[in-house]
């Protein structure tokens, strides 16, 4: 996919480059492949433009849906108000914690898993089909059950912790640090499956001969991880880190089900911000301010972005 | 480390992964056999003594709402899932093969919807959705779903219109075919794989959508996320309920992540981020 995008890119930025492989210049195929790309315009200028402008549109207004009055423009005051003096930044504090800590937990573990299922194993492909299980499966059903878990009254956890002769009574859900601990914990437990396989598709591409002199050489593990697997497999670590990075910053379910964003705001990352604002409290210019700002500060991830799919 | 020994490391080590994937889920599943009784002491007894199925038939039980709930959520799945395929599929074929007009734009819209926070367009959607009078509809659902679920379906096609033979559809036009017939009895055919890993993709992301249902859908479309997770604002949350909707809406996707890896893997990247 990476390399698909690539192309289509570098070939709109670079028209006097390659030669079109095909009639692809006549003028009448390309009103036909206009024709071709319709729906999918339609489709987008409905979901994503015409919002995108009612979003900047409505940031610089008093919307708010409980109220019974006109909304009257305000200009830059939902800015002023909820991104320079309001709690964003403490959300946003929290959101680069999830995704720091997140990143810290799913990457080197997903490095190892992957290293560990690279070479030939009796019963190698059961375990890559148990350990990638998780991977695609409905978040808010996983928040909930670990919501289930951590259950400080009659939780598993409490039971595990209890069973280990702990004398504290966890309450994950109740203490700020380890609520952020318990989300980070169930977004690895979802994520680190994309992250072996993608490292382990990675690792596949590297030539077998590589792993196979540095062992005549008598390569000891650590020096083969550092001067083979893990140079080779830079493109693939990136891919994983911005790919991880640009879900994680947008992380909605999981905090919705697990914490609500609780205990007091110790878990209110940057997309349950801006939820609060417009469907509990109906701010929908104060949402609109934040959500803007959220889409304005990821600005450097988009140019990261855009690098990672084109390696 | 010895051969034997690295073996051995690796075994624990895969063992305990595997273990951590499925232990949770086991857990889960053996809960909702429990009785409210049972989900209620402390401290919890891993697999219940008298197993019951009072959980799952109270689901099923008329006026629960989890009946219109898992309908809601298939047939809003299945009709986004259509539709993404219907429109993407013509578009990528035209994006790789045919220099359309407007092409360098609709990348940038592409690229904007898959970098862009999903909140920022669900937002103002829901008071334009009210304005338009769709709030709370299936039709709106269907619509946001999809446009959420094109850009990356479309850059997932365009990587499997790009590997076809430009051969074969040369001689088709050589023989005299028309752009429509060359696309749907030449270039379909050759793309199932790939339509049907964009499938699988965009069917499980519509199946797991939340934010969008939460903020556009009212009491009539509440598909099935919507349902177990309003279980959490309650007083005190029933776990055996709980646990066995949750197993119910995890069963089709843990049956399609098994049987179907294969395709998952070659969508992996281009699936993981999606508005």
């Amino acid at each position: 996919m990476a390399t698909a995008l690539a192309k289509v890119t570098s070939r709109a930025g670079a028209p006097g480059g390659q030669a079109p492989r095909r009639a692809q210049g006549g003028r009448a195929q390309r009103w036909a492949g206009a024709a071709l790309t319709g729906p999918v315009w339609v489709l987008l200028a409905a979901v994503i433009l015409a919002p995108l402008v009612v979003a900047i549109y409505t940031s610089l207004t008093n919307d708010n849906l409980a109220a019974a009055g006109p909304t009257q423009f305000v200009g830059g005051q939902n800015y002023h108000s909820q991104v320079l003096q309001g709690s964003f930044w403490q959300s946003a504090g929290i959101t680069v914690i999830i995704m720091a800590g997140s990143l810290l937990v799913q990457i080197p573990v997903g490095y190892v898993l992957a290293r560990a299922l690279l070479h030939p194993l009796r019963g190698r492909a059961a375990f890559r089909a148990v350990i990638a299980l998780p991977m695609m499966l409905t978040p808010v059903a996983v928040g909930l059950m670990w919501r289930f878990f951590a259950d400080p009254d009659l939780g598993v956890i409490r039971a595990i912790a209890a069973g280990l002769h702990t004398s504290s009574n966890p309450n994950l859900l109740g203490t700020p640090w380890e609520a952020l601990v318990l989300i980070v914990v169930v977004n690895s437990w979802i994520n680190i499956p994309f992250v072996t396989l993608v490292l382990l598709a990675g690792m596949i591409g590297i030539e077998q001969e590589l792993f196979e002199a540095a062992a005549v050489d008598g390569a000891g593990w650590f020096q083969v991880e550092r001067r083979i697997t893990i140079p080779m497999l830079g493109p693939a670590l990136a891919a994983c880190c911005v790919l991880r990075m640009a879900a994680d910053y947008r992380m909605f379910d999981l905090v919705y089900t697990i914490t609500q964003g609780g205990p007091g705001t110790s878990t209110l990352n940057l997309s349950m911000l801006a939820y609060q604002q417009s469907m509990v409290y109906f701010e929908i210019g104060r949402a609109c301010a934040i959500a803007v700002a959220m889409a304005i500060l990821a600005l450097p991830a988009y140019w990261l972005f855009a690098k990672v799919t084109r390696a | 480390m010895t051969a034997p020994l690295r073996a051995s490391a690796r075994y624990l080590l895969l063992s305990v992964a595997a273990l951590a994937a499925i232990l949770p889920l086991l857990w889960t599943l053996s809960t909702s056999f429990k009785t409210q009784v049972q989900t209620q002491t402390y401290p919890p007894a891993i697999i219940p003594g008298h197993p019951t199925l009072s959980n799952y038939t109270g689901l099923f039980a008329a006026g629960g709402g989890f009946v219109s709930s898992a309908l809601t959520s298939v047939a809003v799945a299945a009709a986004a899932t259509v539709l993404v395929l219907c429109v993407a599929f013509p578009c990528a074929y035209a994006l790789v093969r045919m220099r359309p007009h407007g092409r360098r734009a609709l990348i940038l819209v592409i690229m904007l919807a898959q970098t862009v926070p999903a909140i920022v367009f669900v937002i103002p959607l829901y008071s334009l959705s009210l304005k338009v009078g769709l709030y709370d509809t299936t039709v709106l659902l269907v619509l946001v779903y999809a446009g959420f679920l094109t850009p990356f379906a479309t850059i997932l096609l365009t990587a499997f219109v790009r590997r076809l033979p430009v051969e074969v559809e040369e001689a088709a036009l050589v023989d005299g075919a028309s752009r429509a017939k060359l696309l749907l009895r030449v270039v379909l055919p050759m793309m199932r794989g790939g339509l049907a890993t964009a499938a699988i993709f965009a069917a499980l992301y519509a199946w797991n959508e939340f934010l969008i249902p939460v903020i556009l859908a009212g009491d009539f479309t509440r598909p099935l996320t919507i349902f177990v997770a309003s279980f959490v604002t309650q007083k005190t949350i029933e776990w055996g309920p709980l646990t066995a909707a949750v197993s119910l809406i995890l069963l089709p996707v843990v049956v399609v992540v098994l049987s179907l890896q294969r395709h998952l893997v070659t969508g992996l990247t281009a699936g993981s981020i999606k508005g």
